[in-house]
């Protein structure tokens, strides 16, 4: 155990090596990582795929005398095999049949799920919110006045802000409009100011996580590397 | 017609609910209001069942449904009379199965009464699935004007889009690295080919490869997924033989660097190290690699441009990137360099939905002003 | 001439930046500060909704309902992500709710499988009656309409080669009727895909586990409630840790190291596959499993330090740009 944690930290120390700059050590890590990627690849591919999604429903099937079952197998390991024949000048073209299946397939499926995910349900939610109210609300505009404080203007004006956002945001995408057009000129700074609001709540969010890849490592070297050798060494 | 049946019964259960509140006193004993009926829009394999228990808890502090499938006995539903709908779906694993259900009622000593009500429905599979009407009305209409505005490039007919920074800068990009005598680094992103990034980073590539080759640069174009390897070799290929230049163009220039994220990362960043590019592309799909590879290319003093559609990505490139195309912009840039009919029919289609949906949700907001959902409810079920 | 201030500033070299901020990160980490967060509501809606699932499953013992967890993250996210798949999973074990794994890319498998037979363990799980792990089900789409009917269909056998119709919990759990909830968890865009097919097309409740850099992706669909909830980075791994823990101090109580190895002592049946875990452990093992309670809320001292140190150096840097304009400016 202590031996493979060992040669982790080490090989964590090499990569990290990289800040300081280039060098043979750093080339190791990289050379051995990518090597080790790729094996790694072929066996689970082997042991996952091949064997799980082709031959063990097979061999079942024959087992089970599900016939049909069987066949229907068959078929498709037959058309999925078309893909190789890319490796062949000749028969190249036969490897199109696996793929318009697999797109075709792709394509009725994913279509309307994907508009309504991304689209029906997102605009229906910049015009209500989850509890169904609507977010361009006369009333709470009312309340704010009638009692102004910084909650209320908060549950105020954050409905409109998010409708004003997305709209503008959307015209800022209008790629067939000319630049001249007063409607994109309006709306494109705005549009850049929400962009950039946006970009930069993410950019924090972002090196949040990289730190956090970095206590993580470092968590693995001094809390469980580090006692695990003082065991090792002091037993 | 079922609807109509549907919103009787529970117009019924809701003036049976407010006759048995009026007549509290009146309360029938063991009563309850027990409904089963298919379930709506599945594959016809189960029903769902609604029961109101109406008798005070205080007689009937329990009930007791008994569900039978195609006669044979099931399992026992236990109700606690909390005077609140409960609502079940009763699974029955295969279609026109016949569920029976059996209400007894357990009064104060526990003592099993009835059955009470029994009620019985079919599982019957739908064709449709009618709540996504809306989204396959809105899909039709985007995939039509697809086809129609398709057809119109097609046929030659100009489609205006409109110039976009950065991409001007291309030209000057790749004349440096000429004037300097140091490699183009093209990075189509890290995804697969089904992404939409990825096919419209290879469509910039086939005018960037051009324009290296007829400057004579030389190109590196480090690849993540094995079928884009695939394509962007045919494309560079292509390129270089429509410039002119077949004699430049080396099968090595598009290579798989390695298929892990951050082992990509990792080799892509040695090789510019390296080789020291003075213009790096980065088109497409990114991931948490964005910064290392905009990070070292900066190290290494070349100028950058780069475009995406990960919005957690775009703060790296706008801060560490000379050029950035944001989110779609990456879509109209690959459509504007290309002049495909595909890609300017589609681009054009796209505003037009937009303009519609903004259209759509103005009207849905303003009409929710007034209180009115249906017009919400109209278009975006 | 003297070199003006924020000149000085713009060139520090990034190699010292680096230093300091190794120390900055190191000091709290080795002094084992831990971090006590106050909840978010979108990590509370997660804990919330597997309470009811355990609450529907008291109320319902013959037909229970299972979480599906899918590991879709690889190792390069998993100092991130480690934490909340082990919190959440902990959860399930704790709630006796029967847990089925996967995971969606190819470097993840071995990651997967090592995470779901550590924390079942810890609760003495049972494999096939309590939990069960499907190795990498390629490819994903397909996985995910085949859990809209039958997943046994599609998965003829899990990870270790068991047949799927001979595993108990699967003859329980094998379509999304019986699934509660989905928890992904992912450094990639995989929550969207669960929201687009899961949610969309069946129904299903997604929560989420996602690392900070995703976390902004996924505010829109929290809000129109596609997702249920989302521990974004090691901030919501920390919160989602701390609610675990003061429940399980409330079932086990504080000597969790005491109770870990009574499942083992109390048992003397072999019911436990040594293929999956072998039961009893060794003293570095226990401290493994104690130390992985807390790893989150201990990096997130660390986190809240390097924070503050990027502050101060945004600002600084801020200053000697505004100060360098200037001098310009007056030139």
């Amino acid at each position: 155990m202590l031996f493979w944690y060992t040669v982790a930290v080490l090989l964590s120390l090499a990569i990290f090596s990289f800040l300081w700059k280039d060098n043979p050590l750093y080339k190791f890590a990289e050379h051995l990582f990518v090597g080790t990627m790729v094996g790694y690849t072929i066996v689970m591919v082997f042991s996952q795929i091949i064997m799980r999604k082709i031959v063990d429903p097979i061999t079942l099937a024959v087992h089970n005398h599900q016939y049909l079952n069987l066949i229907s197998l068959i078929i498709a390991t037959l058309i999925g095999l078309l893909y190789l024949s890319r490796f062949s000048q000749k028969a190249q073209w036969v490897s199109r049949y696996p793929i318009s299946i697999t797109v075709g397939f792709w394509s009725g499926y994913a279509i309307v799920t994907s508009f309504k995910t991304n689209i029906l349900t997102q605009v229906r939610g910049t015009v209500v919110d989850d509890m169904g109210a609507p977010l361009l609300n006369g009333e709470l505009l009312g309340d704010f006045i009638k009692s102004p404080s910084w909650s209320s203007l908060d549950l105020a004006v954050s409905g409109p802000l998010l409708v004003f956002g997305v709209i503008v945001v959307l015209i800022y995408f209008f790629f067939s409009i000319k630049n001249e057009n007063p409607m994109v000129r309006f709306a494109n700074k705005p549009a850049l100011l929400y962009l950039m609001l946006g970009f930069g709540a993410s950019f924090g969010y972002t090196f949040m996580g990289r730190i956090s890849l970095f206590i993580g490592r470092m968590n693995f070297i001094f809390n469980e590397w580090w006692p695990l050798l003082k065991q090792t060494i002091g037993g | 017609m079922k609807k109509i049946l549907f919103l009787a019964l529970v117009v019924l259960v809701s003036l049976s609910f407010a006759a048995a509140v009026k007549a509290e006193e009146e309360r029938p004993l063991y009563g309850c209001e027990l409904n089963l009926y298919d379930t709506p829009n599945d594959d016809g394999i189960s029903v769902e069942l609604e029961f109101m228990p109406l008798s005070s808890p205080d007689e009937v502090p329990q009930y007791g449904i008994d569900l039978y499938v195609d006669g044979v006995f099931m399992n026992t539903l236990t109700v606690v009379n909390a005077q609140a709908l409960f609502i079940y779906t009763v699974p029955t694993d295969k279609r026109g199965a016949e569920v029976r259900a059996e209400v007894f009622a357990y009064d104060a000593e526990g003592t099993r009464q009835g059955p009470v009500q029994v009620e019985k429905a079919i599982s019957t599979a739908q064709w449709y699935y009618s709540d996504r009407i809306g989204a396959f009305i809105w899909s039709m209409l985007f995939i039509g004007l697809i086809m129609i505005l398709i057809g119109k490039a097609k046929k030659g007919q100009d489609i205006f889009i409109r110039r976009i920074a950065g991409l001007e800068a291309i030209d000057d990009a790749v004349g440096r690295a000429t004037e300097m005598g140091r490699p183009v680094f093209y990075i189509p992103g890290t995804s697969i080919i089904d992404d939409i990034a990825t096919l419209a980073s290879l469509n910039i590539l086939r005018p960037v490869a051009q324009q290296v080759a007829t400057y004579e640069t030389p190109f590196s174009v480090p690849i993540k997924d094995p079928v884009v390897l695939t394509v962007a070799q045919d494309i560079v290929k292509e390129a270089y033989m429509a410039a002119g230049r077949a004699d430049l163009h080396d099968e090595g220039m598009v290579y798989l660097a390695s298929v892990g994220q951050f082992d990509y990362a990792a080799a892509v960043n040695g090789a510019m190290v390296r080789e020291k590019p003075a213009t790096v592309f980065l088109l497409g799909m990114f991931w948490a690699e964005s910064l290392m590879l905009a990070e070292t290319a900066n190290t290494v003093g070349a100028i950058q441009i780069a475009g995406t559609d990960a919005t957690s990505q775009l703060p790296f490139f706008i801060a560490a990137c000379d050029y950035t195309l944001i989110g779609e912009e990456l879509y109209a840039a690959s459509a504007y360099m290309s002049r495909e009919p595909l890609l300017l029919g589609t681009l054009k289609a796209q505003d037009m939905i937009k303009g519609a949906v903004i259209f759509a949700m103005l009207l849905s907001l303003v009409f929710m002003l007034f209180g009115i959902d249906s017009v919400m409810n109209f278009f975006f079920q | 001439m003297k070199t003006p201030w924020y000149e000085k500033i713009a060139s520090v070299d990034k190699k010292i930046l680096y230093v300091i901020m190794f120390v900055v990160v190191m000091i709290p980490l080795l002094a084992k500060w831990t971090y006590n967060p106050d909840v978010m509501d979108e990590v509370q809606d997660i804990y919330d909704e597997v309470e009811e699932i355990y609450a529907y499953n008291l109320a319902n013992p013959d037909a229970p309902m299972g979480i599906l967890f899918s590991f879709d993250y690889g190792p390069s996210t998993s100092a991130e992500l480690d934490p909340m798949m082990m919190s959440v999973l902990r959860h399930a074990f704790l709630r006796k709710i029967p847990v089925v794994t996967w995971v969606a890319f190819v470097d993840s498998i071995d990651l997967g499988k090592r995470i779901t037979n550590f924390i079942a363990k810890e609760y003495g799980a049972v494999y096939g009656e309590d939990f069960v792990f499907m190795g990498y089900p390629y490819p994903m789409t397909a996985a995910v309409v085949a859990f809209g009917s039958d997943v046994r269909k599609f998965l003829v056998k899990d990870f270790y080669g068991n047949v799927s119709t001979d595993l108990p919990l699967l003859n329980k759990i094998y379509n999304y009727k019986s699934i509660g909830l989905i928890v992904t968890v992912s450094g990639t865009s995989m929550p969207r895909f669960w929201v687009t097919y899961a949610n969309t097309l069946y129904g299903k409740k997604i929560a989420t586990g996602t690392t900070a850099v995703s976390a902004a992706d996924f505010y829109p669909f929290l809000q129109t409630k596609q997702m249920i909830g989302m521990m974004g980075g090691l901030r919501g791994a920390a919160e989602y840790e701390k609610l675990v823990y003061e429940l399980e101090t409330e079932l086990i109580g504080t000597d969790t190291e005491m109770y870990m190895q009574s499942v083992y002592k109390q048992n003397t049946v072999q019911k436990w596959d040594t293929k999956v875990f072998t039961p009893g452990y060794t003293e570095e093992e226990l401290r493994e499993h104690i130390s992985t309670r807390m790893t989150a809320r201990t990096g997130m001292a660390s986190q809240a330090a390097a924070h503050f140190f990027v502050i101060f150096l945004i600002i600084l840097a801020n200053l000697g740009y505004f100060f360098k304009r200037r001098a310009e400016n007056k030139r």
